[in-house]
């Protein structure tokens, strides 16, 4: 589903790092630790489109994003990309409910309020809809960020140490809700963290160094 | 989603979206008010003058003279003798003239000495009576009948000069004949009589009376008592002439070889607004002002608001929104304030023009009951200030499209 062939980037300062290739089907976990400054965001930021490698090839549901221009690279990942970030962000002045359907609302589908409701249930966060996201706890946030990128039914989930500010209780729900509902989508799941707590849930396993 | 979102972003942050909207609403209402009074105003005095090309009166200031016999707001230059201006009435250039004299009044309303000229000068017929014949005769103008408690058949004495209190000529009572429509005019606020009328009363005097201080003294009494009929006087002539000669030929004529003086209308309210006109325009600039500081309000908005969001907008970008979309966003934002403002202000300065109107007509005869409609130059003012606005949020809508995500996002 996502797949990458001797990726590079070059920081401002010429700092070259290179990138071990990477494939992910869908369904899947996909595991990548390394310390900090191993260029996990900086990997993570070019799987999104975000910023263009200086080498190499990200191909994800068959197309090289590498030929997308801005707004079509847009418009690819609000349809085919769901991003969970460590510290979730959210629309403040609209409610969580809202901020879920956002990305359906971006990329021009139907929203379904059913399935709101089923995925919202299936992540506990269903009584939590009409509030605002500044009320919900770091947990419900973070639940609520993975609801919001799994909704528009993503090929790839890429998650940004999603658990990093976590407690032990609230880091193994996350994790396991996260590849729970990856796998329920049939969404391929890249992982990015240093927090050890979570090489132990998952198999697939890459190190950066 | 982008609109809705627009507005959410207005609403979690009140107190700014109620400073910015205030100074738009009172910025558009003082503009638009004054356009409003500015072009009524202006038409409601050059409907006055409709028809007196030059006005007859008494050596003085020529406004002086126009404001108390066209408009009836000052007091008159002094009496003229209409045997002096009868050739000039006579003359052939001359289509119409109409000689009045004031001197009294009833509750404030100034009772106007003249012929059945004046009213053919405004193409006027009572509305109930007829209009007045002999001496003592009066038809009343709507506005005076109405407040003075005047119907026909009623009786009252003038109240000698133009003021409030003074002599009450008790021994003469004016009669009710005919009462005039509605004009939305000074004639409005008159009570007209035959010049008869006020010869008489004034003639009836055996003593000079003896004036209070601060009264108004329109009358040469002492001449006017050892007069005899022919030499009657009159406080002024208004002129209309057939063809512009007279215009060009009369005033000259008169103010060089009599000891009266020609004032022609149309200028002296050309003067009087070019004076006036100078407070107009620091007001408008005022107005201006207020709408600049709108602009620079909603400006400051912006940066701040899309500076505090930018993980917001970055996030829109990672969600599939474009960076169009952020463009559209944060223009939304303005434009939404903008108009919301100027609707704000367009019923607002209709609501102040409402409350204007009454106290402008009892004040100065000008009837801004037209003042209403809104006009292409309210349409252009209104687009001005919403386009002002729309440039206000250029910069930072340029901000938000330019945003480097993965840095905001990094930085998170």
């Amino acid at each position: 589903m996502i797949q990458t062939r001797e990726l590079s980037y070059t920081y401002p300062g010429g700092r070259v790092i290179r990138f071990p290739d990477l494939a992910c089907q869908a369904g899947e976990t996909l595991l990548i630790t390394g310390p900090s400054g191993a260029g996990k965001t900086t990997l993570l930021h070019m799987l999104a489109g975000l910023i263009p490698p200086a080498n190499g090839t990200v191909e994800i549901a068959g197309t090289n994003i590498g030929g997308l221009n801005t707004r079509s690279m847009d418009a690819f990942r609000g349809r085919y990309i769901g991003i969970v970030f460590q510290r979730s962000h959210f629309i403040g002045s609209l409610s969580v409910r809202d901020n879920l359907m956002m990305p359906l609302h971006l990329t021009g589908s139907r929203p379904d309020k059913n399935q709101l409701q089923e995925v919202a249930q299936s992540l506990g966060i269903d009584h939590l809809l009409h509030q605002l996201p500044a009320r919900l706890s770091q947990g419900e946030q973070q639940r609520a960020s993975i609801a919001r990128a799994v909704l528009p039914a993503p090929n790839v989930i890429l998650a940004d140490e999603p658990t990093a500010s976590l407690d032990d209780r609230n880091c193994e729900a996350v994790a396991r809700l996260l590849s729970e509902q990856a796998a329920r989508h049939k969404a391929a799941l890249l992982i990015v963290t240093h927090d050890n707590r979570l090489t132990s849930l998952f198999p697939q396993h890459i190190q950066l160094t | 989603m982008i609109f809705r979102i627009a507005i959410r972003n207005l609403l979690h942050k009140p107190l700014y979206t109620v400073l910015c909207w205030l100074l738009l609403a009172c910025s558009t209402t003082v503009l638009l008010v004054l356009w409003a009074l500015n072009r009524q105003a202006r038409q409601q005095l050059e409907k006055q003058i409709d028809g007196v090309d030059l006005v007859l009166g008494a050596k003085g200031s020529p406004l002086q003279l126009i404001l108390s016999s066209v408009y009836h707001l000052d007091n008159p230059t002094g009496n003229i003798s209409l045997a002096e201006a009868a050739p000039f009435m006579d003359n052939p250039m001359v289509e119409s003239a109409v000689p009045i004299s004031l001197g009294d009044s009833y509750h404030g309303f100034r009772i106007i000495g003249t012929t059945q000229a004046y009213l053919d000068k405004y193409h006027l017929k009572p509305a109930e009576g007829k209009v007045f014949g002999k001496s003592m005769e009066v038809v009343a103008g709507a506005e005076a009948a109405r407040k003075a408690g005047l119907t026909l058949g009623s009786t009252f004495s003038g109240t000698h000069g133009l003021g409030k209190t003074g002599h009450v000529h008790e021994d003469q009572q004016y009669t009710v004949i005919g009462i005039l429509p509605s004009t939305g005019l000074a004639i409005d606020q008159l009570l007209l009589t035959p010049l008869e009328s006020v010869w008489d009363i004034h003639a009836t005097h055996e003593a000079p009376h003896v004036h209070e201080e601060g009264e108004e003294h329109d009358h040469d009494h002492e001449a006017e008592e050892k007069q005899e009929a022919p030499d009657r006087q009159v406080t002024a002539v208004l002129l209309k002439f057939r063809s512009p000669m007279g215009q060009l030929t009369f005033p000259r004529m008169i103010n060089e070889n009599t000891n009266m003086q020609a004032a022609v209308p149309a200028i002296e309210i050309n003067r009087l607004q070019s004076l006036l006109g100078t407070g107009a325009k620091v007001l408008r600039a005022l107005g201006w002002l207020l709408a600049g500081l709108a602009a620079c309000s909603i400006f400051v908005t912006l940066v701040q608001g899309t500076h505090e969001r930018r993980y917001e907008l970055a996030l829109i970008r990672t969600m599939g929104g474009s960076r169009g979309k952020l463009l559209l966003l944060v223009f939304a934002e303005a434009f939404l304030l903008g108009v919301l403002g100027v609707i704000t202000g367009i019923a607002l300065s209709r609501v102040a023009l409402l409350l204007l109107q009454q106290e402008l007509f009892a004040g100065y005869h000008l009837n801004f009951s037209g003042a209403m409609p809104l006009t292409a130059a309210d349409g252009i003012t209104a687009a001005a200030i919403v386009g002002a606005c729309m440039l206000a949020a250029l910069l930072p809508a340029v901000r938000a499209f330019r945003l480097n995500i993965a840095k905001t996002l990094a930085n998170a």
